[in-house]
């Protein structure tokens, strides 16, 4: 019951006992609701990749430029057992929202052997770098850092989600889903190459950058389902430990979300 | 109550709101960093803050809407409501916090202007599920600058109550928003149901009090009506009993729509309008102290007989004219002009 002998005016100095007793309750009330929902909030979350952007902590790299399908720098990586030189292909991208294609950088005659530093980006056996400088040198390429894989004659149909791979390696956290989506949206806009990021049942993730079927850019056509469920068709190419689809734009279906699963082959 | 606009009229109890409420602010910030980075060590610092800040501005919200119908329902959550707009203000600081995180991370350093970027970047206004649901946040967060800026005296004076009134009655507006901006953004990642019912149980913890604190005003606007019966002269209404009035306190009428408390004091009875030019506070939920009816809400203070506040001050409202006939009282519910000095209806011997 309410005492209504008491009056509470808050200008004055001491609120009556029976108001001071209702506000202690009210607050000791918060203090076990807000940690409870503090935890329930961090421990309901989905988490965050163990993805890794080492921005401030410059790499200097050696290695062969290319600039089709998409900015790459090749290294050589040591070799294997059987003595064979191996190869790593380092995607490269701009500084911001932009991708390795525009700007004084673009000088550097593709094909030719560079010396680069930035800020590398690496997640589940893909790796891109943040460029600061690159820089032209005087050497020939080896035969193993020229070799890339011609795409395949079979179709394959692939669902996953149309994201950005720098954010996705690491620079962000979530690099996908909604959340993401508009800064996906900027960054692809920007000239970074499009990636489909596709999960299996099994909870593995493929990552392909994506082309037209000649190779091109399809950056702008692909804006408008950044960040959403689709479905796509097209060849697989491997370029060293990147996979690429060169896809027919048109090809491109909006599906949910819930129908994401393994790509099945093209009829 | 003050007869000058300080930008903040400290008193000892807005010291102490203040306090505490910093203190929830930074306990709030160092548990949920402290909590993620124990059982997320990857997250970044960028969305570490984003998470801390939204999610501290969102909780701050409900807590400042529920702050209202609580007091509704009882009165003794009001030292809550006196200082609420300090609250308002620092919870729009952590949602601008979260505002200009968000809009660096996602829409800087890109091909275009970050608030360009931020209305271009997505454009399915037309689809539920690919709805742009930044441009909420951003559209809410203008609205929660628009109530921060004008959360003072200076304003509420200067755009008149009613104004002042309807814009920050907007909070709603926003609040609806960020549900949305909520559900169609981040709950579209994270699909956990205990998230989900997380925000559920707050939207209804905020209608349900609404709901509940309006129905208990209708039960008193019902009972505070009265109604014109026959054989009373001069548009006089019956009100009520000398005794229903306790010493220094007052009854709430609804009469022809005017909106009326009946103080009793000194022997005497008299009639002002119910509402605070304030705030619209309940003056018949208020006492009279030190001769002045005192409202409940924020202090403000009127004299009985004139409706004026005290000099220096120069709130005033309307006076109605109070007939006592044996133990019942009267009341003509045509008021006279705001601050219209009438004489009290005085309780006598033969009354009681």
């Amino acid at each position: 019951m309410q005492d209504d002998s008491e009056f509470y005016i808050g200008w004055q100095a001491e609120a009556p006992a029976g108001f001071a007793r209702r506000v202690r309750q009210f607050l000791f009330a918060l203090c076990l609701l807000v940690p409870a929902v503090a935890a329930l909030i961090v421990l309901f979350q989905s988490g965050f990749a163990g993805s890794t952007f080492e921005y401030g902590k410059k790499t200097e790299l050696s290695g062969r430029y290319s600039r089709h399908p998409f900015p790459f720098l090749t290294v050589e990586n040591g070799t294997d057992a059987s003595g064979k030189r191996i190869t790593q292909k380092i995607l490269l991208v701009a500084p911001g929202k932009f991708g390795f294609t525009t700007g004084p950088e673009m000088s550097v005659e593709d094909g030719s052997m560079v010396t680069v530093t930035g800020f590398l980006i690496y997640h589940d056996g893909k790796t891109a770098l943040e460029v600061r400088s690159i820089n032209k040198r005087n050497q020939v390429a080896a035969e193993a850092v020229l070799r890339s894989s011609d795409p395949g004659s079979g179709s394959v149909t692939l669902r996953g989600e149309i994201t950005d791979p720098k954010c996705l390696l690491g620079v962000m956290k979530p690099g996908f889903g909604k959340p993401h989506r508009d800064c996906a949206a900027r960054c692809i806009a920007g000239g970074i190459p499009p990636v489909l990021k596709v999960a299996n049942a099994q909870g593995e993730t493929e990552y392909y950058l994506i082309a037209g079927p000649g190779g091109e850019m399809l950056n702008d056509r692909l804006l408008e389902f950044v960040g959403d469920g689709v479905q796509l068709c097209g060849r697989i190419g491997q370029e060293s430990d990147w996979l690429v689809l060169y896809t027919d734009p048109s090809t491109i279906q909006r599906i949910h979300r819930e129908s994401l699963n393994p790509g099945n082959t093209c009829n | 109550m003050s007869v000058i606009y300080d930008p903040i009229h400290w008193t000892p109890h807005k010291r102490l709101y203040d306090r505490l409420m910093l203190a929830f602010v930074a306990g709030y910030l160092i548990l949920f960093g402290g909590l993620q980075l124990v059982f997320h060590p990857q997250i970044t610092a960028e969305t570490l803050t984003i998470r801390a800040t939204g999610t501290l501005a969102f909780l701050m919200l409900h807590v400042i809407l529920c702050i209202g119908p609580l007091c509704r329902l009882d009165r003794r959550f009001l030292p809550l409501l006196y200082n609420r707009r300090h609250l308002g203000v620092t919870m729009f600081m952590v949602a601008l916090t979260h505002g200009v995180f968000n809009l660096v991370q996602f829409h800087a350093l890109g091909n275009a202007d970050p608030l360009v970027s931020l209305f271009t970047s997505n454009t399915q206004f037309g689809s539920l599920v690919r709805f742009p649901f930044q441009s909420l946040g951003f559209f809410a967060l203008i609205m929660l600058f628009l109530m921060a800026a004008t959360s003072h005296d200076f304003w509420l004076k200067n755009l008149t109550p009613p104004v002042w009134k309807a814009l920050h009655m907007g909070v709603y507006v926003a609040y609806a928003m960020l549900v949305m901006h909520v559900m169609l953004g981040v709950i579209q990642l994270e699909k956990s149901p205990v998230l989900i019912g997380l925000t559920g149980a707050g939207v209804v913890a905020v209608l349900g009090l609404h709901l509940a604190a309006a129905v208990k005003q209708a039960r008193t606007d019902g009972g505070a009506r009265r109604y014109a019966a026959k054989g009373i002269p001069d548009g006089f209404v019956y009100a009520c009993d000398v005794a229903d009035i306790p010493e220094n306190r007052a009854k709430m009428l609804i009469i022809g729509g005017e909106n009326i408390a009946l103080f009793k004091y000194d022997d005497k009875l008299s009639a002002i309008h119910n509402l605070c030019k304030h705030q619209n506070g309940p003056l018949s939920e208020g006492k009279i102290i030190d001769g002045c009816i005192t409202c409940p809400w924020h202090g403000y203070q009127y004299l009985p007989e004139n409706g004026q506040s005290p000099p220096p001050f120069h709130e005033q409202v309307c006076t109605y004219d109070v007939q006592v006939a044996g133990t019942k009282v009267y009341v003509n519910p045509t008021p006279y002009p705001e601050g219209t000095a009438r004489p009290p209806a005085r309780i006598t011997l033969a009354t009681l």
